[in-house]
C-alpha cells in the first residue's frame, strides 16, 4: 500500500489538536488511576474511547466545508482518499495509546503506582494488558460506524438523518443488550453479542467504503 | 515558456479581439499591408506557425488558417517542413478579374466618399498621396 | 476540433437538485487543446456543469465522459483533470509550499520550478499561510497550481476572480502557451465577456439550463451579423440562408441579428438590404440570452417563431 504523506498530513491536519489533547489525557488517566484499568468496566475510559472515535469523524467528516471539497476537488481517487482517511483515523489512535501501552507494559506504571504505595500494584499490573487490547478492540467497532455516519448524513435529499439514528440505535441496542448479557455471564451469549456488533461495523465499514466513492461534493 | 528555435522576424500586429473580425482576416490584412509596405523581401522568413502564435498568443489554428489564405492569394509560399517565405513574385490575376476586383473597391470607397461630403478629386489626392507614402516606406 | 481528439464529451447530461432542473440535455464535445469558453448568465448551471465534468457531481440523466470514460463514478485518471470551483478553498492555515506538495502527490507531471517562479513573480512566498494572501493571491495560487500541475483539461471557474488586469492577461496568455504547446484543453466559465472574446476558441451560450450555441468564436465572427432589412422583410426569405438569433423593429427597418447558414452565404446580400456590420460577441451573448420584449403583435408570428429555434 502506498501512501502519499503530503496527502496524509493534509488530512491529519484538523486532528492534530484533538490528538494532542487525547494523547495527554490518556496518558495521565493510565500513569495516575489507582484503581487497576478493566476496560468495559471503567466507564470513564468507554466514555473517552466513544468521544475520541466520535470527534475523530466528525473532524474528517466536514463534508460541507470548502476545504473538504478542495481536498476531493483535487484529483485523487477516492480509494486513495478513503485509505488515507483511515490513516490519519489509525494515527489519532495510535498516537493516543502507544505511550499507554509503554506505560502499562514497560511496566512504568506498576512502579509509578507501586511507588505511590497503591496496594494493588504490582500485584495486578500482568492484568492490564487487556485493557488495550480492549480499547482498541472498542475503537474497531466504533470508528466504522462514525465514519459510515457522516457519509451517510452528507448524502444529499436522501439519508441525512438516517445515519444520525442508526448510530443512535445501534447504541440503544449495545446498551440494552449489555446490560440483559453481562448479569448472565454465560460466555457464549456474551461472545455471540460480541461477534454480532464487530459483524455490523464490518457490514458498516463497508458500506461505508462504497457510499464514499459516490459522495458528491458540492452539491 | 522558452523557445529554442533561431529567434525570428518579431511580427507586431495588434489584433482587435472585440472588433467582431475574425482574427485570421486581422492578421491576413496586417501581414498584406507589410508586404504591399515592402516591409518584407521577397524570399523572406516569416515566423513559424508556432513562434507567431505564440507572439500574438493566439490559437495556432488561426495562423495556419491565416498562412494558408495568404497562401492561396499567393503572397506567401508555405513550404512543408521549412517555414513560410514571402513569394517571390506576386502570381498576377488575369486583367478581367484584376479590374472586377478593384472596380468593387472603388466603388466602396467613392460612396464612403459621398457619404462623408467629400469629392473625386479629394479621393484621387488621398490615393496618391497615400501610394507615395507607400513607396517612401520601400 | 476534427483533426484532434476528443477529451470531454457530454450526452443528454441532466442534473436536477431536489426536483428543480439546473441543466437538461447537455451534449458538448471539446477536443484537445481548445479553450472553451461557457457563458451564461448567474445560476444557469454553468458551476454544475463544471462539477460534473470533474467528476464531483452525479449526473441525474445522461453522461460525461472524459477520455472516453465516464466521470462518475470518479476514477483513477481524475488527476489529468485540474480544476478550481466555486466554494472550494484549502484550509486558511495551509501554507502555499503545502498547497503544490499535495498537488505533486495527485500528479506524476507536477512543474516545481514553474509552479515556483510563477508564485514568486506575483510575491507570493511558499512559506505564507493561505489565510495571509490577497484575494487576487489566492486565486493565483490555486491557478498556479491547477497549471503547474501538468493536467491535460483545466476547469476553470471564473478564474479571474479578483486579478487585475496585468495578471488576467497574463494568465490568458499561459492558457494559451499550454494549449498550443502541450494540447492542453481548458473550460472556462466567465462573466467577462470581453476577456472571452480574447481567450476562447469555442463559445458555449447556457440560458436555462440548456445549450443555446455552441460554435467556434472565429466562425462566430464570420458568420454573425447584424443587419438592417426592409420592414416588410419576411423570414421566408431570411431563414434560407440565416438562422434569426434575435430581431426587432425600428420606425423604418427591421434589425436582426443573424447568423449565416455558411461562410459561403455571409456574401450575399438580401433584397433590399439597408445595411450590415459585425456584432461583438458581448452583442451576440445579449442576443441569445436577453429574453424578448413582448412588441407589436405583427412581429410575433413573423420572426418571433423562427427566433424559438
Amino acid at each position: 500500500m502506498q501512501i502519499q504523506w503530503p496527502l496524509f498530513f493534509w488530512i491529519f491536519r484538523p486532528l492534530r489538536l484533538l490528538t494532542l489533547i487525547s494523547s495527554s489525557l490518556a496518558t495521565a488517566y493510565v500513569l495516575l488511576h489507582d484503581k487497576p484499568l478493566e476496560f468495559f468496566l471503567d466507564m470513564n475510559a468507554v466514555v473517552f474511547v466513544i468521544s475520541h472515535s466520535f470527534l475523530i469523524s466528525l473532524l474528517l467528516g466536514q463534508v460541507r466545508s470548502e476545504s473538504f471539497a478542495f481536498l476531493y476537488s483535487q484529483g485523487f481517487s477516492r480509494d486513495l482518499l478513503w485509505r488515507h482517511v483511515w490513516l490519519a483515523t489509525l494515527a489519532s489512535v495510535l498516537a493516543t495509546w502507544v505511550p499507554c501501552a509503554v506505560l502499562i507494559l514497560t511496566p512504568l506504571r506498576s512502579h509509578f503506582q507501586d511507588w505511590m504505595l497503591n496496594p494493588w500494584f504490582p500485584l495486578m499490573a500482568p492484568t492490564e494488558s487487556r485493557f488495550l487490547t480492549r480499547s482498541l478492540l472498542f475503537y474497531g467497532m466504533l470508528l466504522p460506524l462514525f465514519h459510515y455516519e457522516w457519509i451517510r448524513s452528507s448524502m444529499p435529499f436522501r439519508g441525512r438523518v438516517s445515519g444520525h439514528l442508526l448510530v443512535i440505535a445501534y447504541f440503544v441496542c449495545g446498551l440494552f443488550l449489555t446490560e440483559r448479557l453481562w448479569s448472565f455471564s454465560v460466555d457464549l451469549a456474551r461472545t455471540s453479542m460480541f461477534l454480532g456488533f464487530i459483524a455490523i461495523s464490518a457490514i458498516l465499514g463497508l458500506f461505508g467504503y462504497w457510499l464514499h466513492k459516490r459522495l458528491e461534493i458540492g452539491a | 515558456m522558452c523557445y529554442t528555435t533561431v529567434p525570428t522576424v518579431i511580427m507586431r500586429i495588434s489584433l482587435n479581439h472585440h472588433s467582431g473580425d475574425p482574427l485570421y482576416r486581422q492578421v491576413v490584412e496586417a501581414i498584406r499591408l507589410r508586404i504591399a509596405k515592402g516591409e518584407f523581401e521577397a524570399g523572406e522568413q516569416l515566423p513559424s506557425i508556432r513562434d507567431l502564435a505564440a507572439q500574438l498568443q493566439i490559437n495556432s489554428r488561426t495562423v495556419v488558417k491565416a498562412y494558408e489564405e495568404l497562401d492561396r492569394a499567393g503572397l506567401v509560399v508555405m513550404q512543408q517542413g521549412r517555414g513560410v517565405f514571402v513569394a517571390s513574385n506576386r502570381a498576377a490575376l488575369p486583367a478581367n478579374e484584376r479590374r472586377k476586383r478593384l472596380r468593387e473597391l472603388a466603388v466602396k470607397l467613392l460612396v464612403e466618399a459621398t457619404q462623408v461630403g467629400s469629392n473625386l478629386d479629394e479621393v484621387i489626392e488621398i490615393i496618391h498621396d497615400t501610394a507615395n507614402e507607400l513607396e517612401s516606406k520601400k | 476540433m476534427t483533426e484532434s481528439n476528443t477529451v470531454m464529451e457530454t450526452v443528454d447530461l441532466t442534473r436536477d437538485f431536489g426536483g428543480k432542473v439546473v441543466l437538461e440535455d447537455v451534449s458538448l464535445t471539446v477536443g484537445s487543446g481548445e479553450i472553451l469558453a461557457l457563458l451564461g448568465p448567474n445560476g444557469v448551471g454553468k458551476s454544475t456543469l463544471m462539477k460534473l465534468i470533474s467528476g464531483l457531481l452525479m449526473p441525474s440523466r445522461g453522461e460525461a465522459k472524459l477520455w472516453g470514460e465516464s466521470c462518475w463514478p470518479p476514477s483513477v485518471e481524475m488527476y489529468r483533470v485540474a480544476c478550481i470551483l466555486d466554494g472550494m478553498s484549502p484550509p486558511s492555515g495551509t501554507r502555499v509550499r503545502e498547497i503544490m506538495s499535495l498537488k505533486s502527490c495527485v500528479s506524476p507531471r507536477f512543474d516545481w520550478k514553474l509552479a515556483t517562479s510563477l508564485c514568486e513573480q506575483h510575491q507570493i512566498s511558499t512559506a505564507s499561510r493561505w489565510r495571509t494572501l490577497s484575494k487576487g493571491q489566492k486565486r493565483w495560487t490555486l491557478l498556479v497550481a491547477a497549471i503547474a500541475s501538468g493536467a491535460d483539461l483545466l476547469v476553470l471557474d471564473e478564474p479571474v476572480d479578483g486579478l487585475d488586469v496585468a495578471t488576467r492577461l497574463e494568465l490568458y496568455g499561459l492558457l494559451r502557451e499550454q494549449s498550443n504547446d502541450r494540447g492542453v484543453t481548458s473550460i472556462i466559465a466567465s462573466h467577462i465577456i470581453a476577456d472571452v472574446e480574447r481567450i476562447a476558441d469555442d463559445v458555449v451560450i447556457l440560458a436555462n439550463g440548456r445549450v443555446r450555441l455552441h460554435s467556434p468564436l472565429e466562425q462566430l465572427r464570420d458568420e454573425v451579423f447584424e443587419v438592417e432589412l426592409p420592414l416588410e422583410t419576411d423570414d421566408s426569405v431570411i431563414s434560407p440562408m440565416a438562422e434569426v438569433i434575435s430581431s426587432r423593429r425600428a420606425s423604418d427597418a427591421l434589425i436582426a441579428v443573424i447568423r449565416f447558414r455558411s461562410l459561403h452565404l455571409a456574401e450575399q446580400e438580401f433584397p433590399g438590404e439597408i445595411s450590415r456590420r459585425r456584432v461583438s460577441l458581448e452583442d451576440l451573448y445579449l442576443a441569445y440570452t436577453q429574453p424578448q420584449q413582448p412588441q407589436a403583435p405583427a412581429e410575433q408570428q413573423g420572426l418571433a417563431n423562427e427566433r424559438s429555434l
